[in-house]
């Protein structure tokens, strides 16, 4: 594609749901599969690209990890490992979930892969009624069908009320 | 401007999904609305954000975690136990297979996938319940969470181990010969096999008990009970009885003229008493003339034969496979 080896310090507008724009290089861009398809069906670098479900929260730390993983050369593995691991260090819940969705949208494998990692590893020790918490789901068992299903399982609930 | 298809697509895609599952019963809450002090980590979530987890997102968390959480999980509510109990959640298999075992009566699958020679998933199988055979219990696994396994590959044989807490497999070589593919038994949550040493002849009669700790990846080796005055004797077949190691041994005399001759094979069946201690081996009792065996394995048993004890009733009769 031409365009692309014209401007290789061409910059990408992104705007977030609630409005706020971000301009990103492209070799940052490329980190997402999405705006990679984009670039390569010739968007113009005028245009602004709307990300309706991503807020500017956690549009800026998906384009703060891209940045470092555009950035760093593959023989930096290790280096690349120890800042997802403190990217995703202090993260709340909250804040995960928006980077699995947005990770999500934005075809980022990589981030999708550690943030969902993060998540699992946050809740695996967590009794299921406090994970019923987090995800906000519902209980549509009634006590004797819970008590069913656990019964069935018994080992797996010893320790956990 | 015009978007390419697949940002299009991918729009609509999050919009239709979280259309769908919005909750009627769940209006978002106003952004004044007290949270509840005891749980920090909710009260940061957005809650109509939570509830748009796509089902395909839900699975990508889940699938990364041990199976203990994911059978507690189950009990969330009933889509969890739909999405976790379904097969093809946990399984990418059909090529092939070698049987896991582990848990509290539990039985898994691990599943190869022979042409990208990969280990590919863990299929999971619920909790088997005791059943009464014939007035005796069946035995019951040991409870545990490291699990493994073990195939041919060509002439070589690699052990497979998994780590279900982590979904981490590795290809861990073999280094001995087993007489058949067999899965291993699992003993004190290590895995257990009876083999021959990779550089010995296919005559020698040299066993060994070899047995795999999946948390180090190390094999380490266990003599098989002495023979007694200078008989030799050929391990048939591992199994549990009261919770130890056995073994099901054949045994004959020097005298004759080998197993193919001998008109008096006996089996004695023995257990490992204090696990990993050789000198603890110690025998539970003998059947003599045991003629059914030698003449089914075609007088060869230290070639095909496999005894496996399986069990005992409460009277002390033994059940076996």
């Amino acid at each position: 594609m031409a365009s692309s080896i014209e401007n290789n310090n061409e910059k990408l507008t992104l705007k977030s749901s609630d409005g706020e724009e971000f301009l990103v290089e492209k070799h940052v861009a490329l980190q997402s599969t999405l705006l990679q398809n984009m670039l390569d069906s010739d968007c113009s670098s005028a245009d602004v690209i709307p990300l309706p479900k991503i807020d500017a929260r956690t549009l800026a730390l998906v384009l703060g990890y891209c940045k470092k993983h555009a950035d760093a050369s593959s023989s930096k593995q290790g280096e690349l490992n120890s800042f997802d691991s403190e990217f995703l260090k202090d993260m709340d819940m909250g804040a995960l979930f928006n980077l699995v969705l947005a990770a999500n949208f934005m075809e980022i494998k990589g981030l999708l892969d550690i943030a969902a990692q993060k998540i699992a590893d946050t809740i695996k020790d967590k009794p299921h009624q406090e994970v019923r918490e987090i995800f906000h789901v519902e209980n549509d068992y009634t006590p004797e069908e819970e008590a069913a299903v656990r019964e069935e399982n018994r080992w797996a609930f010893e320790g956990f009320p | 401007m015009d978007f390419p298809d697949s940002y299009l697509n991918a729009l609509k895609g999050t919009a239709n999904l979280s259309g769908r599952r919005q909750p009627p019963s769940f209006p978002p809450p106003p952004t004044s609305f007290p949270l509840p002090p005891h749980s920090p980590d909710i009260s940061s979530l957005p809650e109509s954000l939570v509830s748009d987890i796509p089902p395909i997102l839900l699975k990508e968390i889940l699938s990364r975690l041990p199976i203990r959480s994911l059978l507690r999980f189950q009990c969330v509510c009933k889509p969890w136990l739909k999405l976790i109990s379904n097969p093809q959640f946990s399984i990418l298999f059909q090529k092939g297979k070698i049987a896991i075992r582990g848990g509290k009566g539990l039985l898994y699958d691990l599943h190869l996938d022979f042409e990208s020679d990969k280990v590919s998933m863990v299929g999971l199988h619920y909790p088997r319940r005791k059943k009464e055979i014939g007035g005796t219990e069946e035995v019951e696994m040991p409870q545990f969470e490291i699990l493994g396994g073990y195939r041919f590959n060509g002439d070589k044989g690699i052990a497979v181990a998994a780590c279900l807490k982590s979904k981490h497999w590795t290809n861990v070589y073999f280094p001995y010969k087993l007489k058949s593919g067999d899965s291993g038994l699992v003993v004190n949550e290590r895995l257990h096999w009876v083999v021959k040493r990779d550089g010995d002849g296919m005559r020698s009669s040299t066993q060994l008990i070899v047995c795999f700790d999946p948390l180090v990846d190390e094999f380490v080796e266990f003599s098989t009970p002495l023979p007694y005055y200078g008989e030799r004797n050929v391990i048939l077949g591992l199994g549990i009885l009261y919770g130890c190691l056995s073994v099901a041994r054949y045994y004959y005399f020097e005298r004759s003229y080998g197993p193919d001759d001998d008109p008096n094979p006996n089996i004695e069946v023995l257990i490992m008493k204090e696990y990993g201690v050789e000198e603890s081996w110690t025998s539970l009792f003998v059947i003599s003339h045991f003629v059914g065996l030698y003449k089914f394995y075609s007088y060869k048993p230290h070639i095909y034969g496999c005894l496996v004890p399986l069990g005992l009733t409460k009277s002390g009769k033994s059940l076996w496979q």
